[in-house]
């Protein structure tokens, strides 16, 4: 998620500076469907999803910039 | 106060394993080396965290198994996005809410402030779905 949403963001391979909440509903396990989904909310935040099988595996909220 | 079969409590094993010894535990914080010396990148810093909470966890009375499960982190906060050398996992238990276990957690370096800080919550894996 983290990856995707820098990438989103248009800054590859940066971390961000907080994740300001992860959610982890489902197991994420290699062989299925996974499919992650990134939302751009403004102010450096990126809203995040990993859905497997069509299912909401995890979701975050992240954000990017400099530190406070 | 060093629990003998810590090991047990947690499914991790190297590299995924990045809980090195317990190098402090009174049953409310808890304290782990690394193992190495890295380098480590921020994600690894949280993963660190979180089995730090899930150790915690589980040693506690009525706590998870090893088949615990991180339900949530909240404020996170990431100050160092790369770090090479020995690091603390520090994990405090907060409370218990409705069979969650939340943890204050922090990753610290050899000195000055915390790497990474994060509330961690674990839940037995009945939590998740199958």
């Amino acid at each position: 998620m983290a990856d995707l949403a820098a990438v989103l963001l248009g800054m590859p391979g940066t971390a961000p500076i907080a994740v300001e909440r992860a959610a982890f509903r489902a197991p994420v396990r290699p062989g299925e469907d996974v499919r992650v989904h990134a939302r751009r909310c403004g102010g450096g935040a990126v809203e995040a999803e990993v859905r497997v099988g069509g299912r909401l595996g995890a979701l975050a909220r992240l954000r990017f910039g400099a530190p406070a | 106060m060093i629990p003998r079969d810590a090991a047990a409590l947690l499914r991790h094993r190297a590299p995924a394993l990045l809980l090195g010894e317990i190098t402090a535990f009174d049953g409310t914080t808890l304290e782990c080396s690394a193992r190495g010396p890295g380098p480590w990148r921020w994600a690894q810093l949280l993963e660190g965290a979180a089995q730090a909470a899930g150790l915690l966890a589980g040693l506690q009375a009525g706590g998870p198994d090893c088949r615990a499960v991180i339900a949530e982190v909240r404020e996170a906060a990431i100050t160092t996005t790369a770090y090479r050398g020995p690091l603390r996992f520090v994990a405090t238990l907060d409370r218990r809410l409705l069979g969650f276990w939340r943890c204050r957690t922090e990753v610290r370096g050899e000195d000055g402030p915390p790497l990474l800080t994060a509330w961690i919550a674990v839940a037995p894996a009945a939590h998740q779905e199958p």
